[in-house]
């Protein structure tokens, strides 16, 4: 079993691809057959699989959840800003981990499906962590 | 040279000032959590102008505060006397600018008739008050909307230095939380800046004891003469008020304030230039640092006793000509009243102390109207139409 920790820097609400730093997590781990967690300590980001083929297709996906949890200045949870307060709606909506198959050494991914951590909020300094077993 | 040592000419107002760093900073999280939860998000958006009123160490902190505000807060913001904001701006103001309007209504003891009176007009126009306040169950607090309550613990009785700067960074505090909501900064930054404010408190202390014993030889060579007038700009004007108040109140000294400008429209022309103390307060990164060279060259001229309290190039000339300075550190000129407001603070405790005052005279008469606070706190109060 291996756990690794991934940084990224990001802006507001955008996709951004950490498919080959899973791979190469997972290919770090050495092994070959199991399961792999990705896994965002974060409570306004969130992790989804996506097509990569065109970053519009990305745009569209974060259009449409702002669409469905737009950044309003009615929600109960003030502490923090209006945009951290519908990060945490759409963080829960999108979830914070995914589980991947394990085969032959690397994530089992669909010919279009890349994965994405999606930042609800932002600009951040954030993580992630990859744990694979076997 | 001082032949009494700092220690024998203790007195209580200098105990506040140097027992205020520790306040502030032991009382900073309790203070901040307050300013987070003070104006509701919907509040904090409909706010399109701010206005700031307060009476004395209330009015200064307002003042010194409302650059935070046009810089963190994203938000229009001035500074009005509660007589001029309830009797007039409440009054003949746009009605749809004071429907947009948050009026922040301080008053450490909660009991100020001006600006409890201020606060009923604005409510009564349309506005949302907001009570900048260490009583909560105060005659303001139970005005207004909404409540930020200070922190103040108790502190030794003088002149306020302690619920004046609890005030000002208050204000500071809740102009970051406007702008963090409004979205003009953004969490981490906002974030970044408390903390930025929380290590300035923490050099506080510092401040308070490397300006205690340079503030007493100050205070003794000023002591001679007639008038101290107390001139800056920008934040740094409500230094110079708040220093001038200082005098009046803990030694009863004739003080005034100038704004730095003004100096040369007004004070300039006192016939009686040598029976004058000038402290000009002047931050070493200010954008008055070059009008201040200039008034300098006018000080020394006509023979002004100057103490200059700062830094930069306006310290390093008035040192050169031989004058006094009260260095105080660099940081950002919004929150430098944080820092230069020590240097009047302790030239008023020291000069009360050698000249043997009794703050507010003592409330013995004729002071006596002013013993239980009734001067301020005991007002008829104005309804409109009658």
């Amino acid at each position: 079993m291996s756990l690794s920790n991934h940084k990224l820097s990001t802006v507001a609400n955008a996709a951004y691809e950490i498919t080959a730093t899973v791979r190469e997590a997972v290919a770090a781990s050495g092994i070959r057959d199991g399961l792999c967690v990705v896994f965002v300590p974060h409570t306004t980001a969130g992790l989804s699989i996506s097509s990569f083929w065109d970053p519009k297709g990305l745009e569209d996906v974060h259009d449409d959840i702002n669409r469905l949890v737009p950044t309003r200045i009615d929600f109960k949870h003030q502490f923090d800003t209006p945009q951290d307060a519908a990060g945490h709606v759409k963080s829960v909506l999108v979830g914070v981990s995914l589980t991947l198959i394990i085969v032959d050494g690397a994530p089992l991914l669909g010919h279009s499906q890349g994965i994405f951590f999606n930042e609800f909020d932002g600009p951040r300094q954030r993580q992630f962590f990859v744990k694979c077993h076997g | 040279m001082i032949k009494r040592s700092v220690v024998e000419l203790s007195n209580p107002m200098r105990e506040q000032v140097l027992a205020t760093p520790g306040a502030l900073l032991k009382g900073f999280d309790a203070l901040e959590l307050n300013a987070r939860l003070a104006v509701e998000t919907p509040d904090i958006y409909r706010t399109r102008r701010v206005v700031l009123t307060g009476s004395g160490d209330s009015w200064f902190a307002a003042k010194a505060a409302e650059l935070s505000f046009w810089i963190d807060a994203e938000v229009a913001a001035e500074v009005r006397p509660p007589l001029e904001a309830g009797r007039y701006q409440s009054q003949h103001f746009p009605r749809r600018e004071l429907e947009n309007t948050l009026l922040v209504a301080l008053s450490n003891s909660g009991a100020a008739a001006r600006v409890a009176e201020a606060a009923t007009l604005w409510r009564g126009a349309g506005a949302k008050v907001l009570a900048v306040t260490k009583n909560e169950a105060g005659r303001l607090a139970g005005i207004a909307d909404r409540k930020l309550l200070l922190p103040v613990p108790e502190l030794p009785n003088a002149p306020g230095v302690g619920p004046y700067l609890f005030a000002v960074l208050a204000l500071e505090l809740l102009a970051i939380r406007f702008g963090e909501v409004k979205l003009a900064i953004t969490m981490d930054e906002a974030q970044a800046l408390r903390a930025e404010l929380k290590s300035l408190l923490a050099r506080l202390e510092n401040v308070v004891a490397d300006l205690d014993a340079p503030a007493l030889e100050v205070a003794a060579t000023i002591s001679g003469r007639q008038l101290v007038e107390f001139v800056g700009g920008g934040p740094s004007f409500a230094v110079a008020e708040y220093g001038a108040a200082k005098l009046l109140e803990a030694a009863g000294r004739h003080a005034l304030a100038r704004d730095l400008e003004e100096w040369t429209h007004l004070n300039y022309f006192d016939n009686a230039p040598s029976k004058i103390g000038t402290v000009l307060v002047v931050p070493a990164n200010s954008p008055t640092q070059g009008r201040a060279v200039e008034l300098i060259a006018y000080m020394h001229k006509l023979g002004r006793s100057l103490v200059v309290v700062g830094g930069g190039e306006a310290a390093d000339l008035a040192q050169r000509l031989g004058h006094a300075v009260l260095a105080v550190p660099a940081i950002a000129e919004r929150w430098s009243p944080l820092f230069t407001s020590i240097a009047p603070a302790l030239l008023a405790a020291h000069l009360s102390a050698l000249d043997g005052a009794e703050y507010g005279r003592g409330g013995n008469p004729p002071w006596d109207d002013s013993r239980t606070a009734a001067t301020v706190q005991q007002s008829a109060i104005w309804e409109p139409g009658k």
